[in-house]
């Protein structure tokens, strides 16, 4: 079975991870290996020891290498954790979020860390009529008579 | 009926495909205008893009392009973020780094803006994305198919225009998203200088570092909703677009050159297709003489001494010599309320939705700032538009497919049976009492009416008893003088407006010619007056803008907070969620007659919808007039008379004592002898004659008493008087909105934190419409082929957060 080994250089929770391809191999599973955890012995290549990162085209799926035992110039096994997030499809699926990174809402956000001590006080400024009223000049007084 | 199908899922669109960052509107195209892979590249490639370009615009009547628009249409822009690798877009993140249009929509400053010549920039309808991929002419209707270019008429000259949406079997428009189509109009720019440029490009471009002098960028916007469609099959998503302001290219073009789009022989339109100086010079001499490009949008390359001119398609094509050049024309605007309409016209002939306010669009109400073009009953746009309700009124949008069927969603399920009024009036009323004069005096004058109120007694004691009671009878109505002013009161302000300017005529009390006396001269004393006059007069004070500061929720109660000070009157509180991107009105209604007046403070224009209302006094009663100076001076009037009575009746005692003594002494006389009546009759004299004297040094008394009394009044005068709103006078004397508005603590980075933590929201949508950091709450996954295990572990990551 033919496996992909990569350099994944993103965090575990990006869909779309940043990962570059180390090269291409064939590797016989155990008996026992599953599906979500599989290990994974490789026959020794130096050039496996960063690949952090697996993709295995027979499961349509990716793996992360939480760990490797190596048994240098002989094998080295990777102990792998599926991906769920980069391999399954759920781009249609009917969801609800409380957070994002690229909205605008006025939903109230608690974890902004807003100062519980200070604010502004601000003045907005006005725009008063050309003939505005309050202004010093004559005329001030007004008289009634019969 | 039209709603159903044209507001459709939008609100839910709407909350997470808009967003801001700084003064930027985000809109993610949920592959609007994008249904195929072109240019070479596969559906992955383009599914991998992140980001796109988009122009469009209402110019062109792309729904019905039997009626001609008026040469130009919106133009609106977008590009593809910076970082994005792939060539054929480099030019369009340079765009980013030189988008004019960014600069001016960071920059412009509301309140700087005066209208003294307003050009109008446009466009229309732009998709770039390659040489085979060019969306020139299309609407948002485009077809999404694969093969959607096959379907764009290539066989005339532009325009190329979809005949109307019903002649393609377009995949049903399901939903609506949000655009934004702002009208730019150019007024000028002048330098720090002091020097005005007109279109002229140089300055315009260098417009952000040149100089901080904004004067006068205002524009209109309409806001409109896009289509999307359903069941595409090369449904891409593009992430990111950012619709700002498109450049307003201010342009000279003598010196330009321009790299143009041009006509091959087949008619079809080609891209990046170079001229020769010859048709450069060409299209320059024949139209680009001044002033703006509308529809125009100049970019520039680091490398090529040409300017590339993006230019819109439809039907400002006109064909000259076999090349296909487009026509600019200058849009002079001098009248806002013109332009505006003129904006919502071309933004009827789109069909869509749409507003001249932002956020009115978002809240999806059909209210007054709601507008839809109007079709005819073959579907096609007129141009003219319904408001709010009316919209329901309207002919189905189309018969096109089943466009809506599979919607849920229908606004109409819940209708609102209030019935809603738009405006609260203010009361027009006139004045209420009129009985009098009226004169606006100034301080001199003031002096001048107290000289001629104390020369009164004065000439009471010039007189005698009878003639100056006659006179008193003949000049006033009330014989007191006094009794004949009604009020003086000082106004801070100009009391001349009231009188409405009015004459200057000699000031009358009752019949009496009002005079005083000017270092031995007699002077009349004029004040404005007019008889005409109405005691309720209605001032116009002025306005606030009020904006948001953060763009979420920190711009409302309880963070912010907003208080509005009137002056002569009290603070109010207003509700921030009713003014946040509203202007503010002020007005006071004031009663002339008591000083008492209203502020009204209200929505948008000086009759717009009441906010609030507060009331207060402005005038100040000095003291000459009120009961307090009435009573001075009906003292004084009241000791002269006393006065007068007093030295009478004094004269009289006099006279009557020496009565006494001569009656006795007749008797005597006449009795040659003292008898019992004469000790009686002396008896009486003595008695007679110590009531006499009595009387004597009583009426004398009485007059000292007089002269005290009016002495005291006059002492008095020094003491009365009395003072009211006063203290109004002494405060600041323009109204202020005091806002309140939460701190960030140190450190705060709203990008990083948008990054990381997320912006808080509430949205229900489908995955494939999210990008960035998001968490999840709830997510059905029932479609998705995993194990039971895998998606209870796809459900925590997302739970926890993930970056789409």
């Amino acid at each position: 079975m033919e496996i992909n080994l990569y350099i994944n250089k993103s965090d575990f929770n990006y869909k779309n991870k940043d990962i570059e391809l180390i090269t291409s191999t064939n590797v016989i599973f155990n008996e026992n290996n599953n599906i979500i955890n599989p290990i994974i012995k490789l026959n020794y290549n130096s050039n496996y020891l960063n690949c952090n990162y697996i993709y295995i085209p027979l499961f349509n799926s990716y793996y992360f290498v939480n760990d490797k035992n190596i048994e240098l110039g002989k094998t080295i096994t990777l102990f792998c954790e599926k991906d769920v997030l980069s391999s399954l499809d759920f781009s249609n699926c009917s969801c609800t979020i409380v957070r994002n990174e690229t909205s605008i809402t006025n939903v109230i956000d608690t974890k902004l860390p807003i100062s519980q001590n200070e604010k502004d006080l601000l003045v907005i400024d006005f725009n008063p009529e050309i003939t505005y009223p309050f202004v010093d000049n004559d005329y001030n007084y007004f008289l009634g008579v019969i | 009926m039209v709603n159903e199908q044209i507001w459709g899922n939008s609100e839910q669109w709407i909350k997470h495909n808009i967003f801001t960052n700084n003064n930027d509107v985000f809109v993610k195209f949920a592959n609007t205008f994008r249904g195929e892979s072109g240019g070479g590249h596969s559906a992955d490639y383009w599914n991998n893009i992140s980001g796109g370009a988009v122009y469009w615009g209402i110019g062109n009547n792309l729904i019905n392009p039997d009626i001609e628009l008026d040469n130009s249409a919106c133009f609106h822009g977008a590009y593809v973020p910076e970082n994005e690798e792939n060539s054929l877009f480099d030019y369009w993140a340079f765009e980013l780094n030189n988008n004019y249009a960014y600069v001016l929509n960071d920059k412009i400053k509301h309140n700087e803006i005066n209208i003294p010549l307003l050009f109008v920039s446009c466009g229309s309808l732009r998709f770039f994305g390659n040489s085979g991929y060019n969306f020139n002419n299309n609407t948002p209707y485009s077809p999404y198919l694969p093969n959607a270019t096959a379907e764009i008429d290539t066989t005339t000259i532009a325009p190329k225009t979809f005949k109307n949406i019903k002649d393609y079997n377009l995949t049903p428009i399901v939903d609506y998203k949000l655009n934004e189509i702002r009208f730019l109009i150019l007024v000028k720019y002048t330098d720090n200088l002091n020097n005005n440029h007109v279109n002229n490009h140089n300055y315009c471009t260098d417009l952000y570092n040149y100089s901080k002098i904004y004067n006068s960028y205002p524009y209109v916007t309409a806001v409109i909703l896009v289509p999307i469609v359903k069941n595409v099959t090369n449904f891409q998503k593009l992430n990111n677009l950012n619709l700002s302001i498109s450049p307003l290219t201010n342009l000279t073009v003598e010196n330009t050159k321009i790299n143009y789009y041009s006509s091959n022989s087949t008619g079809i339109i080609s891209v990046n297709a170079n001229v020769s100086d010859s048709e450069n010079s060409l299209i320059n001499n024949q139209l680009f003489t001044t002033g703006i490009l509308l529809g125009g949008f100049f970019n520039y390359f680091d490398l090529s001494p040409y300017q590339r001119f993006l230019i819109p398609g439809g039907n400002m094509f006109k064909n000259i010599h076999n090349y296909t050049y487009y026509k600019f024309v200058h849009h002079e605007v001098t009248d806002i309320d013109d332009f505006k309409n003129w904006c919502f016209r071309q933004a009827a002939f789109v069909g869509f939705p749409f507003s001249d306010r932002y956020y009115s669009v978002i809240d999806m109400n059909l209210n007054n700032n709601i507008h839809m073009g109007v079709r005819n009953v073959n579907g096609l746009t007129t141009g003219e538009w319904k408001t709010g309700n009316d919209i329901i009124t309207q002919i189905p949008a189309y018969n096109w497919t089943k466009p809506n069927e599979e919607s849920k969603y229908n606004p109409k399920s819940f209708v609102d049976k209030n019935k809603y009024i738009s405006i609260l009036t203010t009361p027009n009323r006139k004045q209420i009492y009129t009985f009098g004069r009226y004169y606006a005096l100034n301080n001199n004058q003031i002096y001048k009416l107290y000289d001629f109120l104390n020369s009164i007694p004065a000439k009471a004691s010039t007189m005698s008893l009878n003639d100056f009671q006659k006179w008193l009878k003949d000049n006033f109505l009330n014989e007191n003088p006094i009794d004949n002013i009604l009020f003086l009161k000082y106004f801070p302000l100009n009391t001349s407006q009231i009188t409405m300017q009015g004459q200057s005529e000699q000031v009358k009390i009752s019949n009496c010619l009002v005079e005083y006396d000017n270092g031995g001269t007699t002077q009349k004393l004029y004040g404005y007056t007019n008889p005409q006059i109405d005691l309720l007069k209605t001032l116009n004070l002025g306005y606030f803008e009020v904006y948001k500061a953060y763009d979420n929720f920190l711009d409302y109660e309880p963070y912010s907070t907003c208080k509005l000070y009137l002056p002569y009157t009290n603070i109010v509180d207003l509700d921030l969620k009713l003014i946040v991107e509203h202007k503010i009105y002020i007005k006071y209604k004031i009663d002339f007659l008591t000083g008492i007046f209203t502020a009204y403070v209200t929505l948008d224009n000086y009759d717009g919808k009441i906010l609030t209302t507060a009331h207060g006094n402005l005038s100040i009663d000095i003291a000459i007039s009120g009961i307090q100076t009435a009573d001075y001076q009906n003292a004084i009037y009241q000791s002269i008379a006393n006065l007068k009575t007093a030295q009478l009746n004094n004269i009289n005692s006099y006279f009557n004592t020496g009565q006494t003594i001569f009656n006795v002494g007749a008797n005597v006389l006449n009795n040659r002898g003292i008898n019992r009546n004469n000790i009686n009759d002396i008896a009486n004299y003595g008695f007679n004659l110590e009531k006499n004297i009595s009387d004597v040094i009583s009426s004398t008394r009485n007059v000292k008493n007089a002269e005290y009394n009016l002495e005291t009044a006059q002492i008095k005068h020094l003491t009365v008087g009395a003072a009211s709103a006063g203290d109004g006078a002494l405060m600041y004397q323009y109204p202020c909105l005091i806002v309140t508005r939460p701190k960030f603590l140190p450190g705060y980075n709203a990008e990083i934190y948008s990054h990381t933590v997320g912006n808080a929201t509430i949205e229900n949508t489908k995955v494939s419409y999210l990008n960035g950091y998001t968490v999840f709450s709830d997510i059905d996954l029932s479609n998705v082929v995993a194990t039971e295990k895998e998606k209870q572990m796809l459900t925590d990551i997302l739970k926890n957060g993930v970056y789409l």
